[in-house]
């Protein structure tokens, strides 16, 4: 059984999928937004892709900066093989939780 | 003006850098900056992209702070209920001066906000900002509950403006008490060796 992940969690790892060799700070914060579709705080994309490494979902390197932000170097994140798993796990968990259920739910009369 | 020429508040700059673990100073103030730069400032011009910054600095420094602040608002609401049933409370336990925030659970609190902030940037100065920023959302949390059981507290500086003399030198207090205290934690924490530091990366 691999790690348990909450959903923003899950959320980050997906972002880090979705944007592949291109998976950097700012990327994976407008990707989020524009996924969850609210405004998403820096500081909490950054303390879960903290507590992503810590738990070895994820890995990050250094890369050179641009001109535009003042030369300041890049960190690249990377989904690990524990991150796929954990995230496919949370995927099938939630199926299960729905197989049988016919979406969008209605209210009982 | 060009885009790369346009900057954030200087002292917002500064104090995210100093919020932000070594190994991670240059990479996110980076992004903000990025971000700032290339998008903020050109669709909302200087004032809503400074507020924009400022809004996402203040979201690290709460993610740094969050445990303490949780502590010493819990601590409030437990002074404000002791208080009900003696005159002292945990606001007076220890205190040198009656007066919120300024008792010596307050001081355990800010010295761990210190510690915590400075063991973990690698800055001693980062235990001040940490303990001071602590100090304010106790001071923030008592001023709302009181208000809450008192809503007349809310207008009363209006009718007596003397009130918003005392409430900044009770602020004051708070604050200095917190910046002091937390100073020692910072002090102690930066020569502790950091918990958990992130293993030196590969440049790409």
């Amino acid at each position: 059984m691999a790690e348990v992940i909450g959903q923003f969690e899950q959320a980050v790892l997906l972002a880090l999928i979705r944007l592949g060799k291109d998976a950097y700070g700012r990327a994976i914060l407008l990707e989020i937004q524009m996924r969850l579709d609210r405004d998403v705080s820096a500081g909490a994309v950054y303390a879960t892709l903290e507590r992503l490494e810590t738990k070895g979902l994820a890995v990050s390197k250094l890369a050179p900066g641009t001109a535009i932000r003042g030369g300041r170097a890049r960190r690249y994140f990377a989904p690990t093989g524990i991150g796929i798993r954990a995230l496919n796990d949370a995927k099938s968990a939630a199926d299960r939780l729905w197989q049988g259920l016919a979406w969008p739910l209605r209210m009982r009369t | 003006m060009n885009s790369h020429d346009t900057n954030p508040p200087r002292w917002a700059d500064a104090i995210l850098r100093s919020l932000l673990r070594p190994s991670d100073r240059d990479s996110i103030s980076g992004d903000l900056l990025e971000e700032y730069r290339e998008a903020r400032r050109p669709a909302l011009g200087a004032f809503r992209a400074n507020a924009w910054y400022f809004k996402h600095v203040l979201s690290v420094l709460w993610r740094l702070i969050r445990p303490c602040a949780l502590a010493v608002a819990g601590l409030t609401v437990l002074s404000l209920v002791a208080n009900r049933w003696s005159r002292e409370g945990f606001v007076g336990y220890g205190s040198l001066v009656q007066a919120p925030g300024l008792s010596l659970l307050h001081a355990l609190i800010y010295l761990w906000a210190g510690y915590h902030g400075s063991q973990r940037t690698r800055l001693a100065k980062t235990g001040m900002l940490t303990a001071g920023a602590t100090g304010f959302v106790g001071f923030t949390v008592l001023f709302s509950a009181a208000a809450i059981r008192d809503p007349g507290l809310i207008l009363a500086p209006f009718s007596n403006p003397f009130i918003f003399v005392i409430l900044a030198l009770l602020l004051l207090l708070a604050l200095s008490y917190g910046v002091v205290v937390g100073a020692v934690g910072g002090i102690i924490g930066r020569w502790v060796a950091p918990t958990a530091p992130r293993q030196p990366a590969a440049n790409a």
